[in-house]
């Protein structure tokens, strides 16, 4: 089920940039906080359809990165393209709403919300969202909602979720309140995704089917850029690498090649002493 | 007795309509608006100034502007301002600061408010406030002041009415849900494209306008209004209604209004005898702080706490039920597990 | 200019007294994250207890001490025994600003409860007066100065030079983090709120003096003024509420002569205001990397 949802939103990226190359291009990216230097002259481009894996040790920069993608914090230099345009210190309300959704290491669920509603909140353009919308009452905004609680009820029924949909997000597991959050992201209908760490603290089963459900979406055509610790799933999942160390790019290219040079394993090592 | 009677259910409905503002900025989207009181008093000034005629004939009171508007235009007017004055203190306080400086500066704003109109007398009379405001249609009705009393009770019923279904309407609607995540997770809310500035500013907006709402029957209930009555703690006795119903549930607050009203004009009821009206007065107030504590170790989300939103089969959002109720087809099981 | 400087004298005097209070509150909230509305009332009940102190004959200046002390103890079982079981219990941050606000009404209206809503007053010393500078002090007011002054330089050799106010500082900036590393949170923040509680305490009392009365809403309105000296100095920051307390006590008897009376504390707050559209979090604060976000 997930699948036809999924072949409806291709159908939208694809009308969107016919035969485009890269959806999103970091172009010598330098952020710095109060003087100290996080990320210094970062470069790399996410093509329409690939899932791109950003590595590094703890400190790299990954997650400074990830933020002024996002459009949370603003680079002190350097652009980044996100589908044809500059989104660097836009706020990042609007770079969402152009279809990059990034999600959180932790804590990006609404607590008190349940699941279905988690769901809904990321529709965009949903009707009854503005004032005169809500005012002018439910028969104006309930036949959009219901066909968003469906899509949402195929979201979930993919994910093994369904039976949670009424339940509060908060009250949910640590690795089910991960899946909601893709999901979530899913129903923002985005071009791209920007994941940070989705697999962290999360078992292995639920961490396989979060992996699964990953490959699913990039089939159909859903870029995606994903910080992530766990090697083995970035190496499954990813079809480039960028290997970064004290805010640089150290290496790039598909995992195998990257896991080759020394220098990697030597920032590895390096971070890990 | 009757008298009473419509005095105190004036008041009850009065706090209800206002707890209700407050609770769309509080218990909704999770703005603490300190200066809430500031607003009604806004709307009461508005419709004073509007319905007491030009100044400077008497001389008894002094005020910047008047006019004698036919009801409801001073009501209408009240509730714009409401709206437009919470729409700019939101601007100062909501823009760019953080959760706790944005409640110190509402709680300055407050303050700044009532020193304005108490030091400028050419203002809105100053210290003294304005006196003698005149109520809608007393003169053309021809009611015995009992019966106009009832007859001003029934129509508030009619604007309570008219609040409830508005917030009803925002708060089951996807407005409603978009104001709940910014309570609960303002990053996660930006990063699903919500502009969470705009949404809070939008709050300040409703809340206002139903706040001077509130103020503007108040003001020709009562044909006074002076600063006394608006003072910073007033609106931490509207904070303690929509906590004691519990935030995010209309029907609880209004339950906590009429708790914490009732407390109030029921007060010297039920203490008799116990000293000055000053001892009185204070002994209300204390009970009040220590209500607010018990409820907030005892109940936290409140008498009648937040209705989670079930959504049933249909995918309509339906009044949500106690306890939830197994769901899932076995079909939809199984093909999640497959 | 002698009216700027005899307002200047004025503003000194608002300021010594400002000082310890809002280096109290900051240092309360810089060690709990508390938003404590209720400083205000426990300022006043520790006024009242000076009164209570000089009623039965004491020496006002020993009376000021005491009330201090009462203030530092009321202020620990206070936060041990309200505040710190609800912050266990998770209540938020709002949630904490909501008891705060119900434990100021308790203590303000248990003051009028008992000792009535008229002012009391302080006997108050004859004395004379002393030109300094072309400003005109009484001795009371000198002798409030000099507290004030006290009070800063003994809040600065606390934190710079002792390794209680290291750690006061290290909680202050990172409780979880300090006490991984091995500072007893616990001990340092009663330590906070000890001595914010005497400072509060003092500052009552000296307020009195001052103004020469104490009535059970004094706190309130002093409140306002101390958040406002504690937001200008960037909240949570020391050092900023010391500049700031100096900053808005001066501007509320400057603004005086420009403003009629009744409008100067207005002005205080509009430069309040004004300053914090510009540099939203506060004149003092360091830079952007030492905000930390509070949560909702």
């Amino acid at each position: 089920m997930v699948e036809d949802q999924l072949v409806r939103q291709r159908r939208d990226v694809a009308g969107a940039r016919p035969g485009d190359g890269a959806l999103l291009v970091v172009d010598r990216l330098s952020i710095s906080f109060g003087g100290v230097r996080a990320v210094a002259g970062l470069s790399f481009e996410v093509p329409v359809g690939t899932i791109v894996g950003l590595i590094g040790p703890n400190g790299a920069g990954k997650s400074s990165a990830l933020k002024a993608i996002g459009g949370e914090i603003r680079p002190e230099s350097g652009r980044i393209m996100f589908d044809g345009a500059d989104t660097a210190g836009r706020p990042a309300y609007l770079t969402a709403r152009r279809g990059l959704i990034r999600t959180f290491q932790l804590g990006g669920e609404f607590a008190r919300l349940t699941v279905m509603e988690n769901l809904l909140v990321a529709v965009p353009g949903i009707r009854g969202q503005t004032l005169l919308g809500a005012l002018c009452g439910r028969r104006w905004w309930h036949s959009q909602q219901d066909a968003e609680v469906r899509r949402a009820r195929e979201i979930l029924t993919g994910l093994d979720l369904r039976h949670k949909e009424n339940d509060y997000a908060g009250d949910l597991s640590g690795g089910q309140r991960k899946l909601v959050e893709i999901a979530r992201a899913l129903m923002a209908r985005p071009k791209m995704l920007l994941l940070d760490e989705p697999m962290a603290g999360v078992n292995r089963s639920l961490a396989r089917r979060i992996e699964s459900t990953l490959a699913g979406v990039r089939d159909e055509g859903i870029a995606m850029l994903l910080v992530e610790h766990e090697l083995g799933s970035v190496e499954r999942l990813c079809d480039r690498v960028v290997v970064m160390a004290n805010g640089e790019k150290i290496a790039e290219g598909d995992m195998s090649q990257v896991r080759s040079r020394g220098e990697v394993l030597g920032a590895y090592l390096g971070g890990a002493r | 007795m009757s008298y009473y009677v419509t005095v105190m259910l004036m008041y009850v409905l009065i706090g209800v309509i206002s707890a209700w503002g407050l609770n769309l900025q509080f218990g909704e989207t999770g703005v603490l608006n300190f200066a809430f009181i500031v607003f009604v008093a806004a709307g009461a000034y508005t419709t004073g100034v509007l319905s007491l005629g030009h100044p400077g004939h008497g001389g008894y009171q002094q005020y910047f502007w008047g006019a004698a508007w036919p009801w409801p235009l001073p009501w209408i007017a009240s509730t714009v301002v409401g709206g437009l004055l919470g729409l700019a203190v939101g601007a100062i306080s909501l823009r760019r600061l953080r959760g706790d400086y944005q409640a110190m500066v509402m709680l300055v704003v407050s303050l700044i408010a009532t020193y304005l109109v108490s030091a400028n007398v050419g203002f809105l009379n100053g210290q003294v406030g304005l006196a003698l405001i005149p109520a809608p249609f007393q003169g053309s009705l021809h009611l015995s002041t009992l019966g106009y009393r009832w007859f001003y009770l029934g129509l508030t019923a009619a604007f309570t009415l008219l609040v409830y279904e508005v917030m009803r309407r925002i708060t089951n609607s996807p407005l409603g849900r978009r104001l709940r995540a910014v309570r609960e997770n303002e990053a996660a809310a930006v990063a699903l494209g919500t502009n969470v500035v705009a949404t809070r500013l939008l709050t300040m907006f409703v809340g206002g306008a139903v706040a001077a709402l509130a103020g503007a029957i108040e003001v020709q209930f009562v044909g006074a209004w002076a600063p006394s009555g608006w003072t910073y703690p007033e609106t931490f006795g509207l904070f303690a209604a929509v906590l004691v119903g519990g935030r995010g549930n209309l029907g609880g607050v209004a339950v906590g209004a009429l708790l914490v009203q009732g407390l109030f004009l029921e007060g010297t009821v039920l203490l008799p005898n116990i000293g000055s009206p000053d001892l009185i007065g204070a002994v209300q107030w204390i009970t009040m702080g220590v209500m607010i504590m018990v409820f907030m170790w005892f109940r936290p989300q409140g008498v009648i706490p937040e209705r989670r939103k079930v959504f049933d089969g249909g995918g309509a959002a339906t009044r949500a039920r106690r306890f939830r109720l197994p769901l899932v087809p076995s079909k939809v099981g199984g093909g999640a597990r497959g | 200019m002698n009216q700027v400087l005899s307002s200047l004298g004025f503003g000194i005097v608002t300021a010594s007294i400002l000082l310890p209070a809002a280096v109290g509150f900051t240092l309360q909230f810089s060690a709990t994250n508390v938003l404590n509305i209720g400083f205000g009332s426990q300022m006043t009940l520790a006024a009242f207890m000076g009164y209570v102190c000089t009623s039965h004959g004491l020496n006002l200046w020993l009376a000021l001490v005491l009330a201090g002390v009462f203030g530092a103890l009321t202020s620990v079982v206070l936060n041990r025994a309200l505040l710190t079981p609800f912050l266990r219990r998770g209540t938020t941050f709002f949630g904490m600003i909501v008891i705060t606000i119900a434990l100021s009404l308790v203590l303000e209206y248990s003051i009028e409860a008992i000792w009535g809503p008229q002012s009391v007053f302080y006997p108050l010393p004859p004395g004379g007066v002393v030109h300094i500078a072309g400003m005109t002090f009484t001795p009371d007011q000198l002798v409030i100065i000099g507290i004030g002054i006290v009070i800063a330089l003994a809040t600065h050799a606390l934190l710079r030079y002792t390794r209680t106010g290291k750690a006061m500082r290290a909680v202050a900036s990172n409780a979880s983090l300090a006490s991984a590393s091995g500072v007893p949170a616990q001990r340092i923040v009663d330590l906070a709120w000890l001595l914010s509680g005497f400072m509060g305490g003092a500052a009552g009392v000296m307020l009195g003096i001052s103004i020469s009365s104490v009535s059970f809403t004094m706190g309130d309105t002093m409140l306002i003024e101390i958040i406002a000296a504690a937001v200008l100095g960037g909240v949570g920051k020391v050092y900023g509420a010391m500049l700031g307390a100096l900053v808005i006590g001066v501007l509320l008897e400057e603004s005086a002569i420009v403003l009629s009376g009744a409008y100067a504390p207005i002005s205080a707050f509009a430069v309040l205001i004004l300053v914090l559209l510009v540099r939203p979090t506060g004149l003092f604060a360091s830079s952007a990397a030492s905000v930390k976000g509070v949560a909702a």
